[in-house]
């Protein structure tokens, strides 16, 4: 599939919006393009329970943070914050030019950015 | 103007792509290539020291060569200094003016300045000096009365760009610099964007001229610092070495004239010859043909950005008033859904689709345009906005292109 096809074929994000009562609240800002990212999560005894994201981003940004949010719901905060950005990469279903690599990994930095980025 | 015939020249060009960013750098005849490889295959040597033949050969190339680049901009040859691009020459410039500069005094720029004739300046600040900033209007061009108010006796330097690389706006260079010199200010040109594009002759209001060889079908490396002569002979060198001097004692350095005395250490000999077949083929089809060519592709690109709704489009709306190029950001089909309920599940969280990844659709249809902040990040600022796509052409770009690239992004469906 191309990039072209993957993204304009996209669906609806699943996990767009707030969460009131999310435990971490984070903002990720991309380095060169102005890019913000809000991550919200909740725990439950250290598992994330529910996560949602919102902000103001490009949709390669947009997509990896839905991708990346519905990867980690279900998984110990601990393991999440230990996803390298090589696996995340890989795992990401369209290869990216070098220039885009950090749109893809914004909301895996910015979780790491977090107070549990010390389990990293 | 035989645009096949010119395609037929660049070798890049039988890749099957449409190349929409010769504003960041253009693509190269073979005519350039080979004058290259010709100098390495038979004349290679260091230039101005040996004395044997080969060395002479090189040199008598490598000065042939600033000789041809000063009359294609109407200037002498011991008024053009080979700096690596505009960025190094205005680098040159700033560090060697500025012993010339006292605490209180002012620099004048305008709002549309790429970081290469802005952080040169903003350094000064740091000295004491005082850099001001002309306004724009709402077409991106610059405010004449704005520059009138703020040309004051304070203002040194007026250092401003002839073309946008991001508005594509042609300057009147005439205007400000007239007013500059009346003020007894030095005018400064970034011709990074015009040089390559627009018939140009030096006029006796400018003082100073940057421009780059990459951008104008020469090779990388390789750009052009014009200095009046009186005024180059007054300033002290930027960078000290090798080549620069006449004679060195422990206690006393005799510098060389200009322009060689600005040329520290071995020049980029290649460059100049390159930029040098580069000119050659610049007048063979002439620069008056490539600024008609370029305005009948930018007069085309306007009417499909502006029969475009979802287009969002910056700078000049009168196709004379720009050179060959044209910015703009796509809005979201989706948009309007967004905003009925902004809680949605919707794929953009913006009004407009980020460049970035417009670039990306449109490299997935081979269109290669540039996206983001086109390294003039304060004007996307002063105008609102976070970066944005930007097509821009040159002698070998074709309507079809250019239609090509408007149609592609018709198809772009989020």
């Amino acid at each position: 599939m191309s990039n072209w096809d993957f993204i304009n074929n996209y669906g609806d994000l699943r996990n767009w919006g707030k969460l009131d009562s999310a435990d971490i609240k984070i903002e990720g800002a991309g380095t060169q393009c102005g890019d913000v990212i809000n991550l919200y999560i909740k725990l439950e005894n250290g598992i994330i329970k529910d996560a949602k994201f919102d902000g103001d981003a490009c949709i390669l940004s947009t997509i990896s943070a839905d991708i990346f949010l519905s990867k980690i719901i279900g998984m110990n905060i601990k393991d999440a914050v230990k996803i390298s950005e090589n696996s995340y990469l890989e795992e990401f279903p369209i290869n990216v030019s070098p220039g885009r690599i950090g749109c893809v990994l914004l909301p895996l930095r910015t979780l790491k950015r977090s107070e549990y980025g010390k389990y990293c | 103007m035989d645009i096949n015939s010119i395609r037929k020249d660049f070798p890049i060009l039988n890749r099957n792509f449409i190349y929409l960013d010769s504003a960041a750098t253009s693509q190269k005849p073979r005519q350039v290539i080979d004058a290259i490889r010709n100098y390495y295959e038979n004349y290679n040597a260091n230039v101005h020291r040996s004395i044997y033949s080969l060395a002479s050969e090189a040199t008598e190339i490598y000065e042939s060569s600033r000789k041809n680049i000063a009359d294609f901009i109407g200037a002498r040859d011991n008024e053009i200094i080979f700096t690596r691009n505009t960025t190094e020459a205005l680098n040159l410039l700033s560090y060697s003016l500025q012993s010339k500069l006292e605490k209180g005094d002012e620099v004048l720029l305008s709002r549309m300045e790429h970081h290469s004739n802005l952080l040169p300046w903003l350094r000064l600040e740091s000295y004491g000096i005082k850099v001001k900033f002309i306004e724009l209007d709402s077409e991106g061009n610059m405010d004449e009365e704005d520059f009138k108010s703020k040309l004051t006796k304070n203002v040194k330097i007026v250092s401003i760009t002839h073309v946008s690389n991001v508005l594509g706006t042609i300057n009147n260079i005439e205007f400000f610099g007239k007013m500059a010199k009346e003020n007894g200010s030095l005018f400064v040109v970034d011709g990074a964007q015009s040089i390559p594009h627009l018939p140009f002759k030096i006029n006796d209001y400018i003082d100073f001229l940057a421009f780059s060889g990459h951008k104008m079908l020469g090779p990388m490396g390789i750009g052009v610092l014009y200095g009046k002569y009186s005024l180059l002979e007054g300033l002290p060198p930027f960078m000290q070495g090798g080549e620069m001097v006449k004679s060195v004692s422990l206690e006393r350095v005799i510098y060389e004239d200009p322009p060689v005395k600005f040329e520290a250490g071995t020049p980029n000999v290649e460059g100049a010859v390159g930029l040098s077949a580069a000119v050659d083929y610049l007048k063979k089809i002439g620069m008056d043909n490539i600024r008609k060519h370029e305005y009948e592709l930018g007069k085309r690109a306007l009417e499909l950005a502006e029969s475009n709704k979802l287009i969002e489009y910056y700078g000049p709306r009168d196709s004379r008033k720009r050179s060959g190029l044209i910015s703009f950001n796509l809005k979201s089909k989706k948009y309007d859904r967004i905003v009925k309920d902004l809680q949605s599940k919707s794929i953009i969280a913006g009004k407009l689709i980020h460049s970035h990844d417009v670039a990306e659709f449109l490299g997935d249809k081979s269109v290669f345009a540039r996206s983001g902040y086109h390294c003039a990040e304060p004007l996307f600022k002063y105008l609102g906005i976070n970066g944005s796509v930007r097509f821009s052409w040159y002698l070998y770009n074709t309507i079809q292109e250019i239609e090509k690239a408007f149609e592609s992004l018709g198809e772009i469906n989020v």
